[in-house]
């Protein structure tokens, strides 16, 4: 399974590492697009092609719940969103999950097992949506199958 | 610069507990509170992050890493070499400190001690002689690991209620 995934972070170390441990994970076939920030990832977003999308919390010029509600606002397809934080934006990054903004969140520092751990549950998400044909959801998921 | 060891700033220690769980969960290794090492450490060349803290506290939190110490931290945290002189060597540092004052935060958090972090800033200098600013108490904390030497350091204005 092949996923068109972008990457968003202003820190490029952490762009390498993110998708090196995505890699490494082993649960799909990624396709990278980089951002450097909110405002950088939203001139490349595409909703027609990003099925995918892991971003940094705090990044200058557009943050990266900024970034999600732009992205919101022009698609009603859901992409699943894994935003990367560290432990001073956990409680924020909770509230966007709650309000239904973020799907899950990874913990910087974080190794590979912790992604994997963390995609799993999303990932069964997607593979439960393709089996009820669920919009979007279903659509990337029927990718698994 | 000279360790300022008699001056205690409130709440400085969750630096010196957050570097601890910093250091071990990124490069798995132990990084013990060390005596003084003196300006010697900065003149191979040096990376120094600095990260704001406001709230509760008003701080500046920087992390130095000297050249060796800096090259082996990169690798441990990135898992790839970067090498000294390169912009990842800016990125890897200032995550460092990202996740340094991230941890800071945490703990304070615990205290009842709000407080929001700044982006960081990071510095690459050789022969590096910091000077201390009239009105600021400042605090140096020389640590040790199997990477090498670092330090970090708190700065803080003059109402800040210092414990001498």
């Amino acid at each position: 399974m092949q996923i068109n995934a972008m990457v968003i972070d202003d820190s490029g170390i952490m762009r390498k590492m993110v998708m090196r441990s995505l890699s490494e994970a082993k649960i799909a076939e990624f396709t990278f697009t980089e951002g450097t920030d909110g405002q950088d990832a939203l001139s490349k977003f595409d909703p027609s092609v990003h099925e995918m999308i892991f971003v940094d919390w705090n990044m200058p010029n557009m943050n990266g719940l900024e970034f999600v509600k732009k992205i919101r606002e022009m698609t009603d397809h859901h992409i699943p969103v894994v935003m990367i934080t560290t432990e001073s934006t956990m409680g924020k990054v909770e509230e966007a999950m709650e309000g239904g903004a973020v799907d899950t969140f990874i913990c910087k520092p974080f190794t590979t097992e912790v992604i994997q751990k963390k995609l799993e549950p999303l990932f069964e998400k997607l593979q439960d949506a393709a089996e009820s044909g669920d919009g979007f959801f279903g659509a990337l998921a029927s990718k698994f199958s | 610069m000279t360790a300022e060891s008699t001056i205690q700033l409130p709440h400085c220690d969750a630096v010196n507990q957050a570097i601890k769980e910093i250091f071990m969960s990124t490069c798995g290794t132990v990084a013990e509170p060390c005596e003084d090492l003196g300006e010697d450490l900065f003149q191979d060349g040096v990376v120094i992050s600095v990260i704001s803290v406001m709230g509760g506290v008003e701080w500046s939190i920087f992390l130095g890493l000297p050249r060796a110490t800096a090259i082996a931290v990169a690798e441990g945290f990135a898992g790839f070499a970067i090498p000294f002189d390169s912009e990842d060597m800016g990125d890897a540092v200032g995550e460092m400190t990202n996740i340094l004052a991230g941890g800071v935060k945490q703990i304070l958090d615990k205290r009842g001690v709000n407080v929001e972090i700044s982006l960081p800033s990071v510095f690459r200098a050789e022969g590096l002689h910091i000077l201390k600013q009239r009105n600021s108490h400042s605090t140096r904390t020389c640590y040790s690991c199997s990477l090498g030497p670092l330090w970090t350091g708190v700065i803080a204005g003059c109402d800040a209620g210092v414990v001498a």
